[in-house]
């Protein structure tokens, strides 16, 4: 087998491929606000709900977290017109990967809210703050600084995620892929290039997010 | 449409149908089966090597991390296509199985590599340090 990789003809397509990581990333980031809205209220169901709000919650999570999203999807893209509600590719991948994404959340959330300590509660009682200086000074930096880093894992995973758009054709970076592949059929060229983006655009956001981490939030984050 | 819908169900629920999706299932779950043994396995020899401190192995560690770097970064799907790819055009005549158990493989030890490497960085240092104290003693003991 002679196969001479030829990188010529797939290069001019670089910027294509380029845009569709940053509408990777767009979908990974709208999906990523939606899920932390239904991870924030099922979090507070899960702490302070009742038996019945929790049991949903649970339910919720269970259904979602074990079933592939990519079947998810499936489902809300070509199932959902038979009962009448027309949803565009993009938009049925972005509620699946929110709704997904609102399946895993709650459980980070819960984790980071409740480290905080009762003492460190009672200590901030002692020292005389009032319940909105708690808030401020002792259970935001504390959740923040611990909730941090998982989250920014979740959206990395996330940016991943968004490669299964592709199969309903939305123009993401591996979408833009395929088509490019069709036209040229260098496929290990385009392949690989698409795989280099990934893991550039990824880091890229990994770095980022460590840094705001750290000089916002004092998190532990480390790049590699 | 529940109508359509009740009416098409028998048909769908058909012997054949579940039998297509109950292989289909078996298949899945040999995928997963076989790439977390072997991607554990593999995993688990990445996070040795990472632990080392030998400067002879020094290469040896960058391309460990190099490597669970760049899988664990690339999408499930780019990763299959990449696999399926190479495959195809060195000539090696492999199953479609293969293929994705490959994929699998790959994806999975990345990420058990870095998994099975926080649960090392977990042992406290004190208990590094026991286990270093005591071990030479027992090893002339025996």
């Amino acid at each position: 087998m002679s196969y001479t990789l030829q990188f010529g003809q797939v290069w001019p397509y670089l910027p294509t491929l380029a845009a569709g990581a940053l509408i990777s990333l767009e979908i990974a980031f709208l999906a990523f606000c939606g899920g932390l809205l239904i991870g924030t209220a099922g979090a507070a169901a899960l702490s302070f709900g009742g038996a019945a709000s929790r049991r949903i919650v649970r339910t919720y999570v269970v259904f979602f977290t074990n079933t592939p999203q990519l079947v998810q999807i499936y489902f809300l893209y070509f199932a959902l017109p038979d009962a009448g509600i027309l949803l565009s590719s993009f938009n049925a991948v972005l509620i699946g990967m929110t709704l997904n994404a609102g399946a895993y959340l709650p459980e980070i959330q819960r984790a980071g809210f409740e480290s905080v300590r009762r003492n460190e509660l009672e200590a901030a009682e002692v020292l005389g703050f009032s319940r909105r200086q708690q808030i401020r000074y002792v259970i935001l930096p504390h959740v923040a600084r611990v909730l941090f880093p998982p989250l920014s894992n979740q959206y990395i995973l996330m940016t991943l995620g968004t490669s299964m758009a592709a199969i309903f054709g939305v123009e993401e970076l591996t979408g833009r892929a395929f088509n490019i592949n069709a036209q040229t059929f260098r496929a290990i060229e385009v392949f690989s290039l698409t795989a280099a983006l990934y893991v550039i655009v990824t880091f890229a956001a990994t770095a980022a997010l460590a840094l705001l981490g750290r000089v916002a939030f004092r998190a532990k984050m480390r790049l590699v | 449409m529940w109508q359509r819908f009740a009416a098409e169900l028998p048909e769908f629920f058909g012997y054949y149908n579940l039998i297509f999706l109950a292989k289909a299932a078996l298949t899945t779950i040999a995928l997963s089966a076989i790439g977390a043994l072997t991607g554990s396995v593999v995993g688990f020899a990445a996070a040795v090597v990472r632990m080392t401190r030998a400067p002879l192995l020094a290469p040896l560690r960058w391309l460990t991390v190099l490597l669970t770097e760049i899988f664990r970064r690339i999408p499930f799907l780019v990763t299959l296509m990449l696999v399926f790819f190479v495959f195809q055009l060195s000539g090696f005549d492999l199953s479609m199985f293969t293929v994705a158990l490959v994929a699998v493989f790959l994806i999975a030890s990345s990420y058990l590599a870095e998994i099975i490497r926080a649960g090392f960085d977990s042992v406290h240092r004190n208990q590094w340090d026991a286990a270093a104290a005591r071990l030479p003693r027992r090893a002339f003991s025996e």
